[in-house]
């Protein structure tokens, strides 16, 4: 149960709020109980006969109970929602500060868009952990509490035979909620995930069913896991409605108890008859906290799973252990990798090495090209540059010092990156690139916009600069994300410059007055870039050209050109791929 | 809130089901008033009679029996509401994702794809509260009342007129304040929204936010949107829930009211009290489905809203076949492909895709298309599968036009290679066998090879039966292509239509399949789109395309005495390649 303690720990700091809300709605049950009690005795005496004043108490009582039940609910609503955004607000705050040390190293590899969903699903789900799990027990003892004292006032053999009952719908039928539904939350959420599956594939893949005549197979197939899900769904709710009405039915069979047991007693005038109706209306009010707790039970499963899933993700252990204080930075960037080896901890196979043995330099200031078909191994010699991982074999050194004696912010500080993979936020296009540097002034703004030629862009929309992109809003095109990317990093202005795929999504045009753009650094910053599309490379003070892991040829362009290996037929491929898109 | 016609039309086929659940329902709520009129009998009888323990055992014993019938009977409600939800839910996603093939396929696959798949899950999904709940409470809400009134009046006229006059306070306060709270809401529904998916944003973000240097600095800023979205939620709900009290008072109110007036006419002896403990138990009972309905109003909107989607995209109709001939057609070595004045026009687009289009294709030619992206080629490609049909203009098989063949016998004479193509979330061999079923595992690896892919399957622990991931997340963009060139020969047909892949030019496995592909052009009709100049070599015939039109077709060296755009095209290639 230590997935349950360590969910607990994390609500803690709401205690308060949670008992408060517990005795909200412990005083909404508790005036139910009053309500139906005190009108009970108010009939029951008024079928004596008595004058109005002995009645008095009761009516104030029944309009007491009337009113404070719907107020006490209010209350408890409130209070208990409000403790559920607390908890949600700690939850993402909790978990982001967790995963921010793991990112990107562990998470890089696996599919994000899935595991993001999970995560988002899975802290939806514990935000409830309070009104769902946690709240109904608390109401459910208490309100078991008040009947028994209120039971014993008139036999504790009274209270006695309630609290059998009321065991029996508190303990037993919840834990058979638990154990008969055990598995079937698990299930669903597989078999959703398994329809969900044939229905992306029947989506994406909707012109392959179509031209390969497997339509109707594959309809066949999402019929099949829909029926399996609808099976087991059908399943759980009806488990949910037997034990939900079976506390219902618990409920009378005390009322028959208690009236073999009672009736007797009033026979004898051990127990004023007044009483009867009211132990019997008593009773009647009093199962309605426990009506929750089955699906509390079921609840408690999909909480804990939820749990564990958070917990196995942020429970890794970083990638990168970074110092706490670094190196001061030297005056001179040059870089220097020697006999770097490298492969990832979890490649089975001992001659996995992404690396092998990599020898290379990037000068101060000079502008250097690492090309190389895919799976060469460019982007992990970047991940390396930029200290994703750690390294174990051979060196990465700044002007002599090791890469790993200087801090996260260090490095960070030192690279500006420009990927084809930049995330675009949910927010205006001004955010979008001062989110690098938010103190930048609007004329360093709009110098950057004009020199990564955005300028069209923000003319054409809406409100200008503060239109909204990214996820929710505009839809940019992939040389419009990049350029974006690019004015990002131009306005964080670090002394080194890694360029992924710079010029993937841009046409030619932009492409060379980007290219313009970053030569003018030259001499000034250093530029990385990282490349299969052999294009701008004539400017490259050197290229290192990477095939399975080893440095393959190295050289300047035209004499990689004049070795006639790779390199070369690399570029005249591609060059024939280019004349052939931009005939017009 | 009205329900939606065409959610209760759906109804129709699973009519018993839904019947039975509301018919369960009334059983049970009579069941309740079995039960009350039991116990005030029975206290009745001990309190003002003093009867025995005996006198009373046959009541007793009834309302045992009429706890167990209301159990069974209100489970029973339950169960057939559900029963419909699933028959609804089914009949839904299964007829949604037949709809598929009267859409565009560019519809489906690129512009509306999200939307497409969210409905297909999550919306079908979210019926199923409206119909195993909400859609049987809106009917038990109006039944269960009247039905105890029914048996309220005859005995006291005047709680009757109590029950009669709160019951309708109860909607008419609920649609009053749902509007409020409603206007309140919409106006800070895009906040909300916005705010809750920040965090997913952020979290996808992660890593830019990393390389800029900016990830720590975010943990304060998810803090305060997270506080912003608690307070501004808050003040939602503490108007919605304001509507909740509202039903509640009502409801204890009134069964305040009806206590302390049934309590003071006992005290003056106008009623007796087995008639009066009767209508106070029932009193709670009355308001019970009202009161539910409203804490199932959410269930009810969200049903409305999922069928909103649901209806929107049964309606979309694209330009797709229909196969509404069933002449075979085997094509033979002798038949040539003509595209007459073929003519293709997009809706909500200026130009058409495809302008008078004429081109023949002889038997076991190989003709490549070349031109802009924009340009058509790929619209040929598509006509050619049948993906959709031209606006006018006809493609003629040997002497039969295309429209009228079989689409089904068509498709199967019809090898196709994407430029992107797509792989099934399964393994490496069934992603094959979708072209071929009765595909032996030789035929597999004998296709495998040709694709040069051999090599990487057989390394692989499960081989040929290793899973490939959501769209072949575990291979690389150059694995995916020559899978999809594996499906293409392991399919062995006369005709075949392919577009070069243009990404993941990677040199080395270029050449590798070449010579294959080479190959295996020589005895088929086939029509490609070509990326590359050099695999232009190949062609018989290639065809220059810009705007929707033909500009040039002949052979390689009938352009270059013609001195046009290919000509152009090719003098600048060779000079480039120096």
């Amino acid at each position: 149960m230590s997935t349950l303690r360590q969910l607990m720990q994390l609500v803690k700091p709401y205690t308060k709020w949670m008992l408060l809300s517990a005795l909200l709605g412990f005083l909404t049950a508790g005036s139910g109980i009053g309500l139906m009690m005190t009108s009970a005795y108010l009939i029951a005496k008024a079928a004596l006969h008595p004058s109005i004043a002995e009645l008095q108490i009761a009516i104030v009582g029944v309009r007491f109970f009337g009113i404070s039940r719907g107020i006490f609910r209010y209350l408890e609503r409130i209070v208990s929602h409000n403790t559920t955004f607390h908890i949600l607000k700690k939850l993402r705050v909790w978990f982001y500060k967790s995963l921010e040390p793991l990112t990107p190293a562990r998470i890089l590899y696996t599919k994000k868009s899935d595991l993001f969903s999970r995560i988002i699903n899975d802290i939806e789900e514990l935000q409830n952990i309070y009104i769902r799990v946690l709240a109904p027990p608390m109401v459910a003892l208490a309100t078991m509490i008040l009947i028994g004292i209120l039971f014993g006032q008139f036999s504790w053999l009274y209270a006695f035979i309630l609290f059998v009952f009321q065991f029996i719908s508190a303990f037993i039928i919840p834990y058979f909620a638990y154990r008969l539904s055990k598995g079937l939350g698990s299930q669903i959420i597989q078999l959703k995930a398994m329809l969900n599956h044939f229905i992306m594939d029947g989506v994406q893949g909707i012109e392959e069913l179509l031209a390969f005549n497997q339509f109707e197979k594959h309809h066949n197939k999402l019929a099949n896991a829909h029926n399996k899900l609808m099976k087991i769904q059908r399943r759980m709710h009806l488990l949910k409605q037997m034990h939900e009405h079976f506390i219902g039915l618990l409920m009378f069979l005390s009322v028959v108890t208690m009236l073999i047991v009672v009736i007797p007693h009033v026979n004898n005038d051990e127990l004023t008859g007044i009483y009867l109706a009211v132990l019997i209306l008593g009773i009647m009010a009093s199962f309605e906290p426990f009506i929750p707790l089955p699906e509390a039970a079921q609840h408690l499963e999909s909480n804990m799973r939820s749990g564990e899933r958070l917990f196995e993700i942020i429970n890794a252990q970083p990638a990168v252990n970074f110092p706490k204080d670094g190196k001061p930075l030297p005056d001179i960037y040059d870089i220097h990798i020697k006999h770097l080896s490298f492969k990832y901890e979890n490649s089975s196979k001992s001659e996995n090495y992404v690396l092998n043995d990599i020898n290379l330099n990037i000068p101060h200031g000079k502008m250097v090209a690492i090309v190389g078909p895919s799976g060469a191994g460019k982007s992990t010699l970047m991940h390396l540059l930029l200290r994703f991982w750690d390294i174990k074999q051979g060196i990465i050194q700044l002007s002599g010092i090791h890469w790993h004696e200087f801090t996260e912010d260090q490095i960070r500080n030192l690279w500006g990156i420009v990927s084809q993979h930049t995330y675009l936020f949910s927010g205006s296009l001004r955010e979008n690139l001062l989110i690098g540097a938010p103190k930048a002034t609007e004329k360093q703004l709009y110098n950057v916009i004009d020199e990564v030629a955005l300028r069209t862009l923000v003319d054409r929309l809406p409100h200008g600069l503060d239109s909204y992109v990214g996820e929710q809003g505009l839809k940019l095109s992939g040389g419009e994300r990049q350029r974006i990317a690019l004015g990002r990093t131009l306005l964080r202005n670090n002394p080194l410059v890694m360029l992924d795929e710079p010029t993937a999504n841009l046409d030619s045009l932009t492409e060379q007055k980007i290219f313009n753009h970053l030569f003018r650094f030259k001499g000034k910053k250093t530029l990385v870039m990282i490349t299969h599309r052999l294009a701008g490379l004539d400017k490259a003070d050197h290229i290192y050209l990477l095939n399975n892991g080893i440095i393959w040829e190295s050289g300047k362009h035209h004499q990689l050109l004049k070795q006639n290996g790779l390199y070369a037929e690399m570029y005249r491929l591609q060059q024939a791929h280019e004349v052939i898109e931009t005939i017009k | 809130m009205r329900p939606d016609k065409r959610l209760l039309g759906l109804l129709k086929d699973t009519l018993p089901d839904f019947v039975q659940s509301i018919a369960m329902g009334v059983l049970a709520a009579l069941a309740i008033i079995g039960q009350a009129y039991l116990i005030s009998r029975i206290i009745a009888e001990v309190f003002l009679y003093n009867s025995m323990l005996l006198d009373v055992q046959y009541l007793i014993g009834s309302l045992a029996a009429v706890s167990f019938l209301r159990y069974a009977a209100s489970w029973q409600s339950a169960n057939a509401g559900n029963k419909t939800a699933v028959f609804i839910k089914t009949k839904l996603r299964l007829q949604l994702f037949k709809h598929l093939k009267q859409m565009d396929t560019k519809t489906i696959k690129d512009e509306r794809s999200g939307e497409v798949s969210n409905t297909l899950l999550n919306g079908v999904e979210s019926l199923d509260v409206y119909f195993s709940s909400y859609l049987p409470q809106l009917f038990l809400s109006t039944l269960i009342p009247v039905l105890i009134l029914f048996f309220v009046f005859p005995i006291d006229v005047l709680s009757g007129f109590v029950f009669l006059l709160t019951a309708p306070l109860i909607p008419v306060f609920m649609i009053l304040i749902g509007h409020v709270a409603n206007a309140r809401t919409q106006k800070q529904w895009k906040t909300l929204s916005r705010m809750s998916a920040f965090f997913m944003d952020t979290l996808q973000g992660l890593t830019t936010l990393k390389i800029l240097g900016r990830s720590k600095e975010q943990i304060s800023h998810i803090e305060q949107v997270s506080e912003a979205f608690r307070k501004t939620t808050m003040d939602v709900l503490k108007i919605a829930f304001i509507s909740a009290l509202t039903l509640e008072l009502l409801a204890t109110l009134s069964t305040a009211i009806i206590a302390v007036e049934i309590g003071l006419r006992l005290l003056y002896a106008e009623m007796p009290f087995q008639k009066a403990l009767f209508i106070l138990i029932l009193a709670p009972e009355f308001y019970q489905p009202l009161r539910q309905l409203g804490a199932r109003f959410h269930d009810g909107m969200q049903g409305l809203h999922a069928a909103e989607r649901i209806f929107n995209i049964l309606n979309i109709q694209g330009h797709q076949t229909t196969n509404a001939s069933v002449k075979k057609h085997s094509f033979n070595n002798q038949d040539d492909i003509r595209f007459e004045g073929v003519h293709v026009h997009y809706d909500g687009n200026d130009k058409p895709t495809l302008n008078n289009i004429n081109l023949k294709l002889q038997p076991s030619e190989t003709c490549a298309v070349v031109g802009s992206s924009g340009s058509g080629k790929s619209t040929l490609i598509n006509l050619l599968l049948r993906f959709f049909e031209p606006d006018s203009g006809s493609i003629i098989i040997g002497n039969q036009p295309l429209e009228q063949i079989d689409v089904y016998q068509w498709r199967e004479q019809i090898g196709w290679l994407p430029q992107k193509p797509y792989i099934f979330n399964t393994t490496l061999a069934e992603n094959l066998r979708l072209v071929r079923a009765s595909a032996t595992d030789e035929e597999i690896m004998q296709a495998l090879h040709l694709a040069h892919l051999d090599a990487f399957v057989s390394d692989l622990p499960l081989g040929i039966n290793t899973p490939v991931g959501e769209n072949g997340a575990r291979l690389s963009g150059g694995q995916k292509q020559r899978l999809a060139l594996a499906r293409l020969f392991l399919r062995d047909t006369k005709i075949a239509v392919l577009d070069e892949p243009t990404a993941n030019l990677d040199a080395n496995i270029e050449r590798e399949v070449e010579e294959s592909l080479t190959q295996f052009m020589q005895h088929r009709t086939t029509l490609y789109v070509a990326h590359r100049l050099h695999t232009l070599r190949r062609a018989d015939q290639i065809v220059v395309m810009a705007d929707g039109q033909i500009v040039e077709h002949g052979s390689q060296s009938a352009l270059l005495q013609q001195n046009g755009v290919y000509k152009q095209l090719f003098t600048a290639y060779q000079g480039s390649a120096v």
